[in-house]
């Protein structure tokens, strides 16, 4: 069974490479010339880096120096080093020291609001909000290292999540993303089909069931078991009809079902 | 890969297909990314001229207009810098990738944070040197980003993370700070709209008759 209708004409998106086309071509001497300004621009750019690295380590040695040469000085006047943190008295010796009266608390149900619209540091947070924001902060580490190309840490950092996370909808977000890496991008889709089935036997209606679907199907494909790839395309289209995915599924559906 | 060969496949061209990372890089690149990492100016260079189609084709993907050079030299000089974190891993293109559509995003929220447009809509000023081999190919992706450019960004961003990029949903939420469900519909309108937008340029060119003589 296929879903697609006569709108579904396709849109064809030429997959990027070197051949001409979104971009205008442009006239051999413009392309050197843009390269050429790019280079200069990195060149110049280190050029500021090491000046300012420079400057810096100067200002440094300079400031070092400076508090040596105060030290020295100090121990030759004889006078004795004061503790760190030490206060001078302003008042006149006798002078009591008067106390001031403290700043008039605010009314107990002012002071209830200001705290709940305050958030609290983590350290003092309840039990919980505690493991929540620690599963977040997690989470965005593994979004980071995922962005920039780190796929073998950003899985350590998702599977993490996956086994520790008292978020479930973390924790679930999380083995799908740890399932994707696996697939796509560590080359082990057997161990990916396992997360995305975990995933889905966790929350068969969660926020990410399409992609985990898609991902079934994928990972079926990479073992070359294209009977469980087409159930899995097919599973998709019957429960998620409208998916982003329709139309790459039906496409796959229909390349493997030509025969051989 | 056409459907023939694809179905015809072993498993492993199959995990191929699945892996964005399973292909590497051609061998000739490593020297030359070994040399430009070194601080050699001709290397550097050199690497940039290889980069800049696919970076200017990325770039025009994601922008409105032809006017893309400025941002595509910031992605080079990107490039140029970051060169280290690349340290071989997967292929270097994807690499390349990412690091244009990181610019991009940049750009994007610095632009939408100032209220300004990417650029003003352009006129299709150069078509001269569509007579190349993939002349075909070429139409089609020109055609492509210019109903594009009739979308808003957050449809345009979305589709071109996803379709071009080959983004999935949890990645372009993850980025763009979006829920999930609202990339799907930003993907789901966004293609439903350039549809739409094909479809009537198609009919154009293909010359519906209205009844109105030429």
């Amino acid at each position: 069974m296929e879903h697609q209708t006569e709108d579904d004409a396709s849109v064809e998106f030429v997959p990027l490479g070197d051949a001409p086309g979104p971009a205008l071509p442009l006239p051999p001497a413009r392309e050197q010339a843009l390269v050429t300004a790019a280079v200069r621009r990195v060149r110049r750019a280190g050029s500021v880096r090491y000046a300012l690295q420079a400057a810096a380590s100067v200002l440094l040695a300079l400031g070092l120096a400076g508090a040596a040469a105060a030290a020295v000085a100090t121990y030759l006047s004889g006078d004795p080093p004061r503790k760190p943190f030490e206060v001078r008295r302003s008042e006149p010796p006798g002078d009591p020291i008067r106390l001031r009266r403290p700043a008039r608390p605010p009314a107990p149900a002012v002071a209830a609001q200001e705290r709940a619209s305050e958030p609290l540091p983590p350290a003092l947070a309840p039990a919980p909000e505690r493991a929540a924001a620690s599963s977040r902060d997690l989470l965005q580490r593994a979004n980071r290292l995922r962005a920039r190309g780190e796929w073998q840490k950003a899985e350590r950092v998702y599977a993490e999540v996956a086994r520790s996370s008292a978020v479930p909808h973390d924790a679930y977000a999380a083995r799908v993303a740890a399932a994707s890496l696996r697939l796509e991008r560590l080359g082990d889709p057997r161990r990916a089909l396992e997360l995305f089935r975990a995933a889905l036997r966790e929350q068969p209606r969660g926020a990410l069931a399409e992609e985990a679907r898609f991902g079934i199907a994928e990972c079926q494909r990479a073992l070359g078991d294209r009977a469980a790839e087409a159930q899995a395309l097919r599973e998709l289209l019957a429960l998620h009809p409208a998916s982003v995915l329709r139309d790459k599924a039906n496409a796959r559906l229909k390349q493997i079902s030509v025969p051989e | 890969m056409s459907a023939a060969a694809r179905t015809s496949a072993t498993p492993v061209v199959e995990a191929e297909a699945v892996c964005r990372e399973a292909a590497q890089s051609p061998p000739q690149l490593e020297p030359l990314i070994a040399a430009a990492l070194g601080g050699d100016d001709a290397a550097m260079h050199a690497l940039g001229l290889r980069v800049l189609p696919r970076v200017r084709n990325g770039v025009r993907y994601m922008v409105r207009g032809d006017h893309i050079d400025d941002l595509v030299q910031d992605v080079l000089v990107k490039v140029l810098e970051r060169l280290d974190s690349y340290a071989g891993r997967g292929r270097f293109e994807s690499w390349v990738d990412g690091v244009t559509v990181r610019v991009i995003i940049d750009r994007m929220r610095k632009l939408r944070a100032a209220e300004r447009r990417l650029a003003p809509l352009a006129a299709e000023d150069c078509a001269g040197d569509a007579g190349v081999a993939s002349a075909a190919r070429y139409a089609t992706s020109r055609q492509l980003v210019r109903a594009l450019d009739q979308l808003s960004d957050n449809h345009r961003s979305a589709l071109c993370l996803h379709h071009v990029f080959g983004w999935t949903v949890p990645e372009i939420a993850a980025e763009l700070e979006l829920p999930h469900e609202t990339v799907r519909t930003r993907l789901r309108d966004g293609m439903g709209q350039l549809r739409a937008l094909l479809r009537v340029r198609a009919e154009g060119e293909h010359g519906v008759n209205d009844g109105t003589p030429d």
